[in-house]
């Protein structure tokens, strides 16, 4: 592993003496765990993550007595049927807990999609990045328990990436929070606002390192080769994505269709080999993405794979999340270095 | 805070947080104990087959279920698996009078605009919203029940329990469907028609002109279990036959003209 101002030395993770050979398994685990990192790559991922959040509360507002409240398409009464279990049946609930279910007032429930999306804009910016990152995880966890039947991919990557925010300290840079600790060292110290930030005073050019961002970028970086991984066995399955003609039936379908793609049945040979390389690229994710020489690939088509989801079927929203989530794979390094470069180029040096 | 924060590279400048390894090795226990449970959603969901789960696959579940289920972790990935399938949308007919079901034979020949559609392409937007109704019109579809249970597969108790929790399913989504529409329209009766959109194959699309919004491709699913027709088979050189795909001169199509094979 190699040593940066973006990511601690190894030896740095576990300040104890070099272990016997026994140990050396169990060090290397703690190090990829917990080593310290800079926060630059989880900048874009908070930001879009946040904001995300806040977009998804508001289009819930836009249906919300379809989705929720005494006339919604999934009433409490059926949702306690389908998550309650039926001891008569002997069928047992399950643990998807949400105060959502114990109301019915469309009152209560739009101040709760309104605090989710406050919450969600103040994690975005990166204001009191400790309680609104949070808040937002939680508040978007309850809406999603209650809303059974209405979810689909972009809830899992929103919920999943705002849980591992939460462990990190994401607004060590290029964040509200950041800006208000340099400007006002005095506000800066004070107990309340480092328990609601997370944030010491001390600041400099140098990045700030710390155990949880690695943390929170390891967690996101298993959690999607396990997502991809069973994504790709999925389709093993299924014998459109060996005829190579899934592609095109995906496509085709008019229900996802946002702009149309069926031009490409014109060109069998493309349409299956795209389909086939998709089908490769999902099963082999997660061992293309951890060698630095095959990363590039493995997460270039993955932008590329995501791209033509969000412009071709609809789901703009969860191709863009996704495509965020794959960022946890650039180093930190590389984001901060791309973060100078912009900068130079809107303020050239003197 | 259980970090010690501590600067390590005073030539860099940079100030970095270390976590005292006790508290690293209770962190990694619960890193495991989550990892597990990502991993054992989707390994159960694959295990299943119609005989029975992986043992080892029920015991990691059985595990960390709670905390998969209350964490939304609980997945299986099937995105566009096995293979990416017909859309479903759910058509609400309101009247003044009672509605009858339709004959079989107006079960294809449907204008989906007749009545309060979802999702529809008109009303729900942003693209979002109009995909929150996409997701329901689909697991509306997928917890259909038929009324009658099978007499030879009644005789099954864990069938016929099964059978009955998802039929008591079926009938409270369909009435929180139609209250929610009949409060909507003010009118006092309703009917939920489940609509199937198959998708047609590259040579009706491309060759014969058929596009895929076309309502040819919508057929009402039945409530209850009706004689399936003879599915076409494809030709020898791998296409289909053009029998299976509709006519652009007919718009009154008999069933069988409009099953494609998936």
């Amino acid at each position: 592993m190699t040593t940066s101002k973006d990511t601690a030395p190894v030896s740095a993770a576990n300040k104890a003496t070099r272990s016997p050979l026994r140990f050396s398994v169990l060090d290397n685990l703690l190090a990829f765990f917990f080593r310290p990192t800079s926060a630059h790559t989880l900048v874009p991922i908070r930001i879009a993550t946040g904001f995300m959040i806040a977009y998804v509360h508001c289009v819930w507002l836009l249906g919300l007595e379809d989705f929720l409240g005494p006339n919604a398409l999934v009433d409490t009464e059926l949702w306690l049927r389908l998550h309650g279990g039926d001891s008569e049946l002997g069928i047992p609930g399950d643990s998807k807990w949400t105060y959502l279910a114990w109301t019915d007032s469309i009152s209560l429930i739009r101040v709760h999609e309104m605090l989710g999306i406050v919450f969600g804009l103040l994690a975005g910016l990166g204001l009191l990045t400790r309680l609104s990152m949070l808040a937002a995880w939680f508040l978007t966890l309850m809406t999603v328990h209650r809303m059974t039947g209405f979810l689909f991919g972009l809830d899992q990557i929103v919920i999943m990436l705002s849980f591992y925010l939460c462990i990190a300290k994401s607004n060590e840079v290029g964040s509200v929070d950041r800006l208000l600790c340099d400007r006002f060292p005095r506000l800066a110290r004070s107990r309340g606002m480092r328990l609601l930030t997370g944030l010491r005073e001390s600041t400099n050019e140098r990045p700030q390192l710390s155990w949880q961002n690695g943390l929170s970028t390891r967690l996101m970086q298993i959690h999607l080769c396990i997502i991809y991984f069973f994504g790709g066995l999925g389709k093993l399955r299924g014998e459109m994505w060996w005829d190579g003609s899934a592609l095109w039936f995906a496509a085709a379908s008019y229900e996802y269709q946002s702009n149309d793609l069926t031009w490409m049945g014109r060109y069998p040979v493309i349409v299956a080999m795209l389909t086939h390389i998709t089908l490769f690229w999902e099963v082999l994710y997660p061992a293309i993405v951890w060698p630095r020489w095959t990363r590039p690939a493995a997460v270039s088509l993955a932008i590329a794979v995501h791209l033509g989801i969000a412009m071709f079927m609809g789901m703009i929203t969860f191709g863009f999340m996704m495509i965020i989530a794959n960022l946890s794979f650039v180093s930190p390094e590389l984001t901060r270095r791309t973060y100078q470069a912009g900068r130079r180029l809107i303020k050239p040096r003197p | 805070m259980m970090s010690s924060e501590k600067t390590i590279d005073p030539e860099e400048g940079g100030s970095s947080g270390t976590l005292a390894r006790p508290w690293q090795f209770l962190l990694l226990g619960l890193i495991g104990f989550h990892l597990i449970a990502v991993f054992a959603e989707p390994f159960h969901f694959f295990s299943r087959s119609p005989v029975q789960s992986g043992a080892d696959a029920d015991l990691l579940r059985n595990v960390t279920r709670p905390y998969a289920q209350f964490m939304f972790l609980d997945h299986g990935y099937f995105f566009f698996a096995p293979n990416p399938g017909p859309g479903h949308l759910l058509r609400v007919m309101t009247d003044d009078a009672p509605l009858q079901f339709p004959l079989p034979q107006e079960r294809f020949n449907v204008n989906p605009y007749d009545g309060m559609l979802f999702p529809d392409r008109n009303r729900h937007k942003p693209r979002l919203l109009y995909h929150r109704y996409l997701m329901f019109a689909e697991f509306f579809n997928s917890r259909f029940a038929p009324p009658d249970l099978d007499p030879e597969l009644a005789k099954d108790s864990l069938i016929k329990k099964s059978w009955t929790n998802d039929r008591a399913i079926y009938t409270s989504l369909v009435r929180a469907v139609s209250e929610n529409v009949k409060q909507e329209t003010k009118k006092p009766f309703a009917r939920v028609d489940r609509l199937e959109r198959e998708i047609p194959d590259r040579i009706s699309t491309l060759q014969q002109k058929v596009r895929i919004s076309d309502p040819r491709w919508i057929q009402i699913l039945p409530e209850a279990p009706v004689p399936t027709p003879e599915a076409p088979m494809p030709a020898a050189d791998g296409n289909l036959t053009p029998a299976t795909t509709p006519s652009t001169e007919s718009s009154d199509l008999k069933p069988e003209e409009l099953v494609v094979p998936k």
